[in-house]
């Protein structure tokens, strides 16, 4: 990074909004996945306005810039390349307005997810987003990423949720997609905006849907002797009509690495437990809950336990939501995938997954969104070994292609980015990722705006692939 | 040839062309060329929760499937009970119930367009969730085709409400409905005239009655009605934040019915035409450029609103 591109940040945003020593730079080169790019100078800016002066410069200088909320990602759609601009919205984190009778907020980008529900629980309402790294996860990241969560099954993922984004654009200007009234202009923009991955802009303030808090909650956890047993459960459940807040799936060696860090009496030897939760008014919830115990036992569950209390029910997704930190007894490093097959091949799918560990003679566990058929294979690995990183790798290669080749898509939450870019040709045919690059030049015709990732051949001239060190194939 | 590239053979890559739906949305113009989509259910998996069609397809045909297993697609029927899936979607209508369902535009799950130029796309994918590339279904609801003749889609079902019922509730003045709506859980509609609100509730028939007896206890006896309130009288749509609605509804002279917690007011007067951004509008431009680049796909359609 020139001084004369320091100089020029530091004169608009000011000296403490611009930070260009080795620690800062080494730490935001990339994000929460293995892929390591680099970083030129990261701003912190304060308020929109800054947002816009840090882009002028960017595009005086002809700098890509990076948006990065808090690194929680894991495709790399934050990593900069070739020594972006990285522009960290972590200080923007005002919570601006909650509208209470309409149920809806503004809040800046850098607003942690769960920092917005713990807001407006006085009042009875919730974000639905909720991610495993909904603590750490900022709001503004949730929208690039279209994330997702548990609860997502029947509430919808980020873009149901989000009414208008301010963003600014890489000439500079500052626009609101969207916005509080329901029905607007044009083309839906706010909704190409959402799960852009930074590609767009970038967003300084967003109006999001708050959902009010159900009036019941039964939380379920059952257990089978098969994977199969437990997602045949599943298609069953949706067959029969109905849509739980949350429909999830542990395999064995999940259980088994859960209970051994929570201690909370799971069935460390079932092939397969489900956690299950339906919620709404009373009567809907007790005929639900009644129903999926039926198809459950018809299915061959071993147990049903509901939770008796708030406490219990706590522990049971305290078990879910902590599936990564139990992990880390089994082996210090791990890499977790995220596709989506259909509801009806996930058991075909998770064999093929342990078969593909196994040939890679690599640990696998399977903690997973099983009501929407979002898989989260969780490789689990010692990096010390020699030719480990290889083997990983290429076993998720291979579980992105069985996925797809079961009529499946290459993300269900965690995004494209980096990590995925070069596998975008698995779904899309070159018309495809065409016509996605011309959504991305009509907000972006510069190219500036966090280049070269999500589309494997970048549509911007001049666009190359820089290395990035970690990268697949 | 399958039924998407014969769609698009049909479309061609010159000359100006309308895509023709059942015409109960938007009348085609005269003297333009007009293709029709092509129609049919290729699958419908109650256990996914997805119906894969084409665009062709009438809405009251894919209904009637669908019931057959307890389910229903969310695109705006209510309102606009007759036409195609591709001119719900094209147009992106919503109904009154949006407030419980959720928009229109969130159940295209995977699309197949023709671009003016004549190419097939496909964005989005067939599963429930999905964030691989950018978000061509949400560009294309509500785009009226200028961007490309919708083909075949893949959707998003749900499961029919176990009962549905409306209830009106009188004496409801402007410093009321606030409250009313306030003690309501996840109604899918309250509508508002500036003295009646009519409320639809969906669920557990005793989760209802129970509400309706909350209801009574706060100050708000509520009547059986068959249905919600006549909206065919009042042909425009107002779109305000929802915040604002109150004070719309009292300001107004003429006959409003708002569509509280969504900001859609129904009304006898003509809306005022809103300003867009230059920078917006740059990028409808750019993108109508490529994906149109002779803007030769249903020219004029949603014209006050795509420029």
């Amino acid at each position: 990074m020139t001084d004369a591109v320091l100089e020029a940040l530091r004169s608009v945003i000011g000296s403490d909004g611009v930070r260009h020593n080795d620690a800062e730079l080494k730490l935001f080169a990339h994000d929460a996945s293995n892929l390591v790019g680099e970083a030129g100078v990261v701003c912190y800016p304060r308020t929109g306005d800054d947002v816009c002066r840090i882009i002028d410069v960017c595009r005086h200088f002809g700098i890509p810039f990076v948006a990065r909320g808090s690194g929680t990602g894991l495709a790399g759609g934050a990593t900069p390349i070739g020594g972006s601009v990285v522009i960290c919205t972590t200080k923007m984190n005002r919570i601006l307005d909650v509208d209470v009778s309409s149920r809806l907020a503004w809040v800046e980008p850098g607003v942690l997810n769960l920092d917005l529900t713990r807001h407006v629980a006085r009042f009875g309402l919730h974000f639905a987003p909720d991610p495993s790294s909904q603590q750490s996860c900022s709001i503004g990241g949730n929208v690039a990423n279209n994330s997702g969560g548990p609860h997502c099954l029947a509430e919808g993922v980020t873009s149901a949720h989000v009414l208008a984004c301010d963003v600014v654009l890489s000439d500079g200007s500052l626009v609101r997609l969207g916005g509080e009234e329901p029905e607007f202009e044009g083309f839906d923009l706010r909704g190409a905006f959402v799960g852009s991955e930074g590609m767009f802009g970038v967003v300084t303030a967003i109006c999001v849907r708050l959902t009010p808090d159900p009036l019941d909650v039964r939380t379920m956890l059952l257990d089978f002797e098969t994977v199969r047993a437990g997602t045949d459960t599943v298609s069953a459940i949706i067959a029969a009509g109905m849509v739980p807040a949350a429909l999830e799936m542990m395999d064995r060696l999940c259980l088994q690495a859960v209970e051994a860090f929570i201690h909370a009496g799971l069935p460390t030897d079932a092939a397969a437990a489900l956690l299950v939760e339906v919620a709404g008014a009373p009567s809907a919830v007790a005929a639900d809950a009644e129903a999926i115990e039926r198809i459950g036992r018809q299915h061959g569950a071993r147990t049903v336990r509901t939770a008796r209390d708030e406490d219990e029910r706590a522990l049971l997704w305290k078990g879910r939501k902590n599936a990564f930190g139990a992990i880390a007894r089994i082996k210090p490093n791990y890499y977790l995938h995220d596709t989506v097959v259909p509801r009806r091949h996930l058991s075909d799918v998770l064999d093929h997954v342990y078969r593909i560990a196994a040939e890679e003679d690599l640990v696998v566990l399977n903690v997973f969104h099983a009501g929407d058929g979002n898989l989260h294979p969780l490789l689990v690995f010692d990096k010390r070994e020699p030719g480990v990183l290889e083997r990983v790798h290429r076993a998720g290669a291979a579980i992105v292609e069985v996925s797809v080749a079961h009529g499946g898509v290459l993300s269900g939450e965690h995004g494209i980015g980096l990590e995925k870019r070069d596998f975008m040709p698995l779904m899309f045919s070159e018309n495809d990722l065409r016509a996605q690059g011309w959504v991305r030049e009509a907000f972006d015709p510069l190219g500036l705006a966090n280049p070269f990732k999500v589309l494997p051949s970048p549509a911007g001239c001049g666009d190359a692939h820089a290395h990035v060190e970690g990268l697949w194939v | 040839m399958n039924r998407i590239d014969e769609f698009a053979a049909r479309i061609g890559t010159a000359g100006e062309v309308w895509i023709r739906g059942a015409g109960s949305r938007v009348e085609p113009p005269e003297n333009l060329r007009t293709v029709e989509a092509p129609t049919g259910i290729s699958s419908f998996e109650p256990d996914e929760m997805t119906v894969t069609c084409a665009a062709g397809t009438r809405l009251s045909d894919l209904d009637d499937v669908l019931a057959e297993r307890g389910q229903y697609v969310n695109l705006g029927q209510l309102r606009h009970p007759h036409g195609t899936v591709g001119g719900a979607l094209a147009t992106g209508w919503n109904d009154h119930l949006r407030l419980g369902r959720g928009p229109v535009r969130d159940s295209l799950l995977e699309v197949h367009v023709v671009t003016g130029r004549g190419d097939v796309v496909k964005g989005g994918g067939r599963t429930v969730k999905n964030v691989s590339g950018f978000d061509l279904c949400r560009l294309m609801v509500g785009s009226h085709g200028r961007l490309g003749a919708i083909a075949e889609v893949t959707l998003r079902t749900r499961p029919l409400p176990r009962a549905t019922r409306w209830l009106s509730v009188d004496d409801v003045d402007g410093s009321r409905i606030t409250d009313l709506f306030a003690h309501l859980y996840r109604p899918s509609a309250v509508l508002w005239n500036g003295l009646v609100g009519w409320v639809c509730l969906e669920g557990h028939p005793s989760d209802i009655e129970t509400a309706r007896a909350e209801l009574r206890d706060h100050g708000f006896p509520s009547q059986e009605s068959m249905s919600g309130p006549d909206l065919d009288a009042l042909p425009y749509r107002w779109s305000i934040a929802p915040r604002a609605v109150v004070p719309h509804v009292e300001e107004r002279s003429g006959q409003v019915i708002a569509e509280v917690g969504v900001g859609v007011v129904h009304g006898d007067e003509v809306p005022p035409r809103r300003n867009t951004d230059a920078a917006i509008e740059a990028i409808h431009r750019r993108l109508t450029d490529s994906f149109d680049p002779e803007h030769r796909l249903n020219p004029g359609a949603g014209d006050h609103l795509i420029r």
